[in-house]
């Protein structure tokens, strides 16, 4: 291992704080979670770029707010994603489930009775818990589109942990991937992809979220169309300790019309429409840690 | 009403519940013998009154609940805030400072020294078990018993200590002790716990 490697390991998405929150799951008495999940979530604090980035996004879903609410509202949204990523953790080495609710039940079930769906969701919530979930409810096969760490040793922690019954696939070689997923969705298969944030290299729709101009990717739009399957709209809430909400909404359907760019305009307007509800509802779990607009990196 | 025992994950057994609310207050997701006392007073209290459960009545909202000793968040949050006070009491009961600085200060260390006393604890168990040629992954039951220990034993020592913090480790002992005499309830209680909660998921 290099020295710059292993420094690497310390960074914030690097290895070592993932491999500590498992051995805090395996080691810390769970009645004594709470004290140090607040400790530690006090202490990411001092991570800049994520702070400034949940700040300036809150200064965006709560216009008007003052910088020091929106530093105590930062400190929110780092406690549930400690707690988020604790609850991942402990079903995957303890198979401790959470308490589940559902919201939309109906659209759920049709989801799962249609042939093949789009499952688009956000960075709220336990994305990999939702997934456990599926995977048990149902008997369909699920592919999980994400973007790979950045770090190597952390990808490498991440694919150890990975979720049973998932297939996971990374958005790193877009145009062989395309291809793949039409297929598992022309199959019946349901394909879940985050639509609220872009990675470098993958196609991109410009969509307005909380009046500022934000990319959104246009993958999951062009596979609607292609595949003639719906997207729906689901969204994973943390209401409480180890209890969370699955909150799925109507499905959107992206009908192709002479004018493609406008088909995709009124669908990923449909989208944001929803992400903004459940956003300006449950601020304190969108776990975007970088600016979601240009405008706000300025 | 279903209650399923499920395959989880593809690997081990995990007891899930699914639309039955009153299963939020079996006894079996709770840790500590008080709340379970607590928790089946709600549940006979629920289940006397003759109502039907709440999803029923509000057209079937879809739940499932696992059934595992450490769902209640109320339980586990009074522990953590317990502990925490009583710990860091103790600590800034050494510290030569004013009390509220020195219980700032004790506040600030305190996790951390909770986290450090897991660290150590799990090091020796995991020698000791290499010793004994066991392999065992989670060392949590047994620095829960090592902590708990050790919150006692400081909340005896701030009872004889004459100061600011003799009420916290007072309050702390009581709270032990109704702990343990709600335990031997739970022991005699439990065929009944059972019944009732084998009833409530028929």
């Amino acid at each position: 291992m290099t020295g710059s490697s292993w420094r690497q390991r310390f960074l914030v998405r690097g290895v070592f704080w993932r491999q500590g929150l498992r051995w805090g799951i395996l080691n810390i008495p769970v009645w004594l979670e709470p004290a140090v999940i607040a400790w530690w979530s006090a202490f990411f604090l001092l991570w800049g770029p994520g702070r400034r980035g949940v700040m300036s996004n809150l200064s965006a879903i709560k216009p008007g707010s003052f910088v020091v609410t929106n530093f105590f509202r930062c400190y929110r949204v780092f406690w549930n994603y400690a707690w988020t990523i604790s609850d991942n953790i402990r079903l995957k080495e303890l198979r401790v489930i959470p308490d589940w609710e559902f919201e939309g039940w109906e659209h759920f079930q049709e989801m799962q009775s249609s042939a093949g769906a789009i499952l688009l969701t956000a960075h709220m919530g336990s994305y990999d818990l939702g997934a456990q979930l599926f995977s048990e409810m149902s008997a369909r096969d699920i592919v999980m589109v994400r973007a790979p760490e950045i770090d190597p040793q952390t990808r490498a922690f991440e694919e150890q942990q990975s979720a049973r019954g998932v297939r996971v696939e990374l958005n790193t070689q877009a145009g062989a991937l395309a291809l793949d997923l039409l297929e598992t969705v022309r199959a019946g298969g349901i394909i879940a992809i985050q639509g609220d944030r872009v990675t470098p290299g993958i196609g991109v729709l410009q969509a307005q979220l909380f009046g500022k101009s934000a990319p959104i990717p246009a993958g999951p739009f062009a596979l609607a169309m292609s595949g003639r399957v719906p997207i729906y709209p689901i969204f994973v809430v943390r209401t409480g300790r180890s209890r969370y909400r699955l909150i799925t909404r109507p499905p959107i359907e992206v009908v192709r019309t002479r004018d493609r760019d406008q088909d995709f305009a009124r669908a990923a307007e449909k989208w944001t429409v929803e992400l903004e509800d459940l956003i300006r509802r449950s601020w304190f779990q969108w776990f975007q840690f970088e600016p979601f607009s240009v405008e706000l990196r300025s | 009403m279903v209650p399923v025992r499920t395959i989880f994950c593809g690997a081990a057994v995990v007891r899930v519940i699914r639309d039955q609310p009153y299963a939020r207050w079996f006894p079996s997701r709770r840790r500590f013998a008080l709340t379970k006392i607590l928790a089946l007073v709600f549940l006979k209290t629920l289940r006397s009154d003759g109502a039907p459960a709440p999803s029923d009545a509000a057209g079937g909202e879809r739940i499932v609940l696992g059934l595992d000793r450490d769902h209640d968040s109320f339980e586990i949050y009074s522990a953590a805030s317990l502990h925490f006070v009583v710990l860091t009491c103790f600590m800034a009961s050494f510290i030569p400072l004013p009390p509220p600085l020195s219980i700032l200060l004790a506040a600030f260390f305190e996790p951390l020294l909770a986290l450090l006393l897991c660290f150590a604890g799990a090091l020796v168990m995991s020698r000791w078990a290499v010793l004994r040629g066991r392999s065992r992954v989670s060392f949590a039951p047994g620095n829960s018993v090592v902590l708990m220990a050790l919150a006692i034993a400081a909340s005896v020592y701030l009872l004889g200590y004459n100061g600011w913090a003799a009420p916290v480790g007072g309050l702390f002992l009581t709270i032990v002790i109704i702990n343990a005499i709600a335990s031997l309830a739970v022991r005699f209680l439990q065929p009944t716990i059972a019944r009732l909660e084998e009833r409530c998921v028929a």
